[in-house]
């Protein structure tokens, strides 16, 4: 990359949440007295960083085009084992390095089933979650003992002004930012996925990305579960439950598509501030615990939908404004084409990706040409259907 | 392939048929396996109440995986199959409080369908990830549930019971088993034996070879998804049927538990390759687990790290086999292709 780093996002895709957290910020300071005092703000932006942390994990390997459904029980074996430790009486700072390194080496483990032995991501980290409950629930043999240390309830609850776990989740937000956009480590990220393949023929450390994105997701689970354990003073067993649909919530209503390669941290912050000012603000509203279920699920939707027609739109727009933009087409196009075809799954009637390809000045590719096509060539996939559709006769189209 | 690219109408169901059978014979050894684990553990007796308590546990799970592996051949995901039990659940609970009766097994049976239709409706029409849209209705329909019965409670039909639970009048068969062989019967005749069954195949295998077959790639997908909701309407009343009332909570271990059963199963998570019967015996394996380990005198809690580690070792045990038979059949590709620019030279 002699141009230096080439942005994988785009400024009105971090822009759009951001203003949505703006703008729910505002409804809530009409609608709800006392919202945005500083006190009630504060509290706001705690609730806020738990969830953000834990999503950091989340975010790279949903970038990666995987996903972690180990999160429950990685936060929930943390937050057990931290407060056990404390019975042990384990030096303190021991007790944190215990419990970090188990959330590593659980998601490392994650990691090497999904990079090494082709188990799919899904299986591999439910499996995980299903280990890491029995081994919650044999330690604490049911009831978790013990009460979080002070340091880690300081650091949860504690702060002047600013709390100090907005502070961390600051700090982390810097390095995770930097880390995805500068280090060798995060391009990978973004271009094992967009596209495995072409980033392992390109010879990129594709398995060793995939695992560092998964031990790094153990990582800040175990840290959300230190945390959370702080928040309460002490561990129960389902404390994590409740993260595992958030988690991932957070990150598609940023705006970072699950199919992988498309994203950043930035945005996951922009989501967990969202939701959590809309649950807080429907909660002093006095929407119930159903009420509230049912809008979490249709803010995801539509957020996802949202998302989806920003996607299309865009390569509706590339294809009428394309040639018209000049210097600024290269900021425009998406980024994943740089990297090769990207197979994102479209549906066979998704129009947007031929409008692209017909805006280049190029001699349509040898499987577009009619001419020279014949039904039992090899072709990509995704586009048979399309060429169905457009050569067909109604004849053969009859179902 | 065929040598005619004129077809009037897509493949008939009739007399087609794939070789994805041996895909369930890991979860059919497993069952043996445990089956005779338990065995001897339990001093070689096996009497009509440890049949029927481990049927009844596999009964719902099966439901809920057989619905599950529709929405998996299609290359999708149903996150929402928990909460839409959960709804069918308490939904046949409140009616029956109300003195609805028959008819209210036939409104919870059309609300599943009609969860899952709205979950098709979404991942066709507004183009969300499957795993994304499930999940969001998931939370959308366990919100329904709770304004529905926010807490345990309701009654369900006697004969609802009867019909569920139990054994078959003057035998030790528990009438669960049965409802597990009808189960994997009619799935079987589903998935084989009709155009929409061979159809959801299809689609899984390629969705776009399908689409210039003719096949309406759309309503097989949409169908997927009513198929799994229908399915788990179906666990909801038999749940209903098992504890007697309704529980707004009940549905939150099928969502895990059902994926777990269709991949114990060996129906591929990459779509087009499964089996109904293989889903059905996933489900027998992970409630076999857990008698195993109560027969044993283990602890309870080493049920969730051993149902992980057969999760896990499934899926890999699938991955290896593909490996090899994709190897052995690159093998005898390369040589038939030898042989045949031989016969050309």
């Amino acid at each position: 990359m002699k141009q230096g780093p080439h942005s994988y996002v785009r400024p009105v895709e971090v822009a759009v949440p951001y203003a949505l957290v703006v703008v729910a910020l505002v409804a809530a300071g009409i609608a709800v007295p006392g919202f945005l005092s500083s006190s009630h703000l504060s509290a706001l932006s705690i609730t806020a960083a738990y969830i953000g942390i834990i999503a950091i994990g989340q975010t790279m390997v949903l970038l990666l085009g995987g996903i972690d459904l180990s999160v429950p029980y990685m936060l929930n074996l943390a937050a057990v084992l931290l407060v056990g430790l404390q019975l042990s009486h384990v030096a303190a700072g021991t007790d944190f390095l215990i419990v970090i390194g188990l959330g590593l080496g659980a998601g490392l483990i994650n990691g090497l089933g999904v990079a090494l032995l082709d188990i799919a991501p899904l299986v591999m980290t439910l499996g995980m979650n299903s280990i890491l409950e029995g081994v919650a629930l044999i330690y604490s043999n049911g009831s978790p003992q013990g009460n979080a240390p002070n340091f880690v309830t300081t650091l949860s609850t504690g702060g002047t002004t600013v709390p100090y776990v907005v502070i961390l989740w600051f700090v982390l937000l810097v390095i995770v930012t930097l880390a995805l956009v500068f280090t060798r480590f995060g391009r990978s990220v973004y271009a094992v996925g967009s596209n495995r393949r072409a980033s392992d023929l390109s010879g990129l450390p594709v398995k060793r990305t995939i695992m560092t994105a998964y031990a790094i997701s153990g990582l800040t689970a175990a840290l959300g579960g230190i945390l959370l354990a702080g928040y309460s003073g002490q561990a129960y067993l389902g404390m994590g439950d409740a993260y595992l649909l958030p988690s991932i919530a957070v990150v598609v209503i940023g705006g970072t598509s699950i199919l992988g390669g498309r994203g950043s941290y930035v945005q996951t912050v922009a989501g967990a501030l969202l939701i959590t000012i809309i649950e807080s603000a429907l909660i002093t509203v006095g929407v119930d615990q159903p009420g509230q279920d049912v809008l979490y699920g249709g803010v995801i939707l539509v957020m996802a939908y949202l998302n989806q027609v920003a996607v299309s739109d865009r390569r509706r727009h590339i294809a009428l404004f394309g040639g018209a933009m000049g210097p600024l087409r290269g900021w425009l196009q998406p980024v994943a084409r740089a990297g090769g075809a990207r197979d994102d799954g479209g549906e066979p009637t998704d129009e947007g990706d031929t409008a692209v390809k017909s805006d280049d000045k190029e001699e349509p590719a040898r499987w577009m040409r009619a001419d020279v096509w014949h039904w039992s060539q090899e072709e990509p996939a995704g586009s048979a259907g399309r060429r169905a559709r457009r050569f067909s006769t109604p004849a053969t189209r009859s179902s | 392939m065929s040598a005619e690219p004129q077809r009037e109408r897509p493949a008939r169901a009739v007399g087609l048929t794939r070789p994805t059978w041996h895909r369930s014979y890991t979860s059919g050894a497993l069952v043996a396996l445990l089956f005779l684990i338990y065995l001897s553990r339990s001093g070689w007796t096996f009497g009509g109440i440890e049949a029927l308590g481990i049927t009844n546990d596999a009964l719902p799970l099966a439901l809920a995986a057989v619905g599950e592996t529709f929405v998996i051949l299609t290359n999708g995901i149903d996150l929402s199959i928990g909460s839409m039990i959960t709804i069918s659940n308490v939904t046949l609970a409140v009616l029956d409080s109300h003195g609805f009766g028959a008819f209210g097994l036939v409104i919870v049976l059309a609300i599943g369908a009609a969860a899952g239709l709205i979950n098709g409706l979404i991942v066709c029409f507004m183009r969300i990830p499957p795993l994304i849209a499930t999940l969001a209705t998931s939370s959308i329909y366990l919100g329904f549930s709770l304004m529905i019965l926010p807490s345990p409670g309701g009654t369900v039909p006697q004969w609802l019971s009867n019909w569920t639970t139990g054994d078959i009048s003057s035998s030790n068969f528990p009438i669960a088993g049965l409802w597990l062989v009808v189960t994997m019967v009619v799935g079987w005749v589903v998935l084989r034996r009709t155009n929409f069954g061979i159809r959801l195949q299809a689609l899984g295998g390629s969705e776009s070879s399908s689409w210039s077959a003719g096949i309406s790639v759309v309503r097989v997908r949409i169908l997927a998804y009513v198929a799994a909701g229908l399915c788990s309407a179906l666990a909801g009343v038999v749940l209903g049927g098992l504890t007697q009332s309704g529980d707004p909570t009940i549905g939150a271990v099928y969502l895990l538990g059902a994926v777990a059963a269709v991949v114990v199963g060996g129906t591929s998570l990459a779509g087009g390759v499964g089996t109904i019967a293989g889903s059905v015996l996933g489900a027998v394996v992970l409630s076999l687990v857990s008698a195993v380990l109560l027969v044993s005198g283990l602890s309870a809690n080493y049920q969730y790290i051993v149902t992980g580690v057969i999760v896990i070792g499934a899926l890999l045990a699938h991955s290896v086999q593909t490996k090899l038979s994709s190897i052995a059949a690159e093998r005898s590709r390369r040589f038939v292709s030898v042989s045949t620019t031989d016969g050309q030279q």
